[in-house]
């Protein structure tokens, strides 16, 4: 046991240590280092990979969710490994691609139409075509604990060039599709599937 | 007895100063604005337009890193590195490693 001097002696070396390593703090070079923060970035990875997902469905949900979990090792990203289940549906009227995560994480893209009325085009050589117009509602909406409903409007375009596309603001759109096909088919800027089927 | 006491306080007040450092308050703000990017674009780290909407969104930005190439905004003795990973866009994956440096 230390006598009294000792300790005191003691106390200033540990005191003195305590400063020393708060100026060694201040002075140590910074190395860069990944954040450890499991938030909007990790949840945001899991709908973007929702949304190539229904971009491609060959791509393989489970493939995709593999591949993320590679990046989490080298990203740190600070993943947890999730459990999904996809639906999709397409009726006369509009149709969804919705993915769910076991985290409450979800991906909804969703779209409604209705016939507002047809018109006839002139197209190129002066032959006359009948168009059905349409009135078109087109969103996503990617849902987490974090930000709660997170709302987007992608723009659509027409690979067949074909289709005469206005936005009107908000998701709305006036749609004009060839009325002899049975079903015509739009691309949002995603390059997810977007039917329209003729009545 | 007191030594004892004393030394305790020390290690609980080392380990405190050295491992748990908090992070800073840009460094959930960047995190944010990335989330921001990776949700409203598929194929921004694609473009040459990815470096300029990271300088929007982020403040105090030192570097981007896409794939390894780093291109620097500023210079600064501490850096914050986040990681994001696009995997692909248009139904196509081809995946995109980046990396955001800022200041605490």
């Amino acid at each position: 046991m230390l006598d009294r001097k000792g300790q005191m002696l003691a106390l200033a070396a540990i005191v003195f240590s305590i400063y020393a390593l708060w100026a060694l703090s201040n002075l140590r070079t910074p190395n860069p280092r990944v954040a450890y923060y499991v938030g909007e970035l990790q949840t945001a990875e899991l709908i973007h990979i929702a949304r190539l997902y229904w971009s491609n469905p060959n791509l393989g949900m489970s493939f995709l969710l593999s591949k993320l979990y590679e990046y989490n090792e080298s990203l740190r990203l600070h993943l947890k490994p999730v459990n999904y289940r996809n639906n999709r549906a397409l009726t006369a009227s509009g149709g969804f691609y919705e993915t769910r995560y076991n985290n409450s994480v979800r991906f909804y893209a969703h779209w409604s139409y209705e016939k507002i009325g047809s018109y006839k085009k002139i197209l190129e050589g002066g032959v006359v075509k009948l168009y059905f117009n349409y009135s078109l509602l087109y969103y996503h909406n990617y849902t987490a604990p974090q930000w709660g409903n997170f709302i987007l409007y992608p723009k659509l375009w027409d690979p067949q060039d074909l289709a005469d596309l206005t936005y009107r603001g908000n998701g709305e759109w006036f749609v004009g599709v060839p009325a002899d096909v049975e079903e015509y088919i739009l691309f949002d800027e995603f390059s997810i599937k977007v039917v329209v089927k003729n009545e | 007895m007191a030594i004892a006491f004393v030394f305790v306080l020390f290690t609980a007040y080392a380990h405190s100063l050295i491992l748990l450092t908090p992070e800073t308050g840009n460094q959930y703000t960047s995190s944010r604005a990335l989330a921001y990017l990776l949700l409203t674009s598929d194929s921004l780290p694609y473009t040459s337009a990815f470096r300029d909407r990271v300088y929007e969104v982020i403040l105090d930005l030192v570097f981007v890193e896409v794939e390894g190439s780093k291109f620097y905004y500023s210079n600064s003795s501490e850096v914050d590195s986040i990681g994001a990973v696009w995997l692909g866009f248009n139904g196509t994956f081809n995946p995109k490693e980046v990396v955001v440096g800022v200041r605490p």
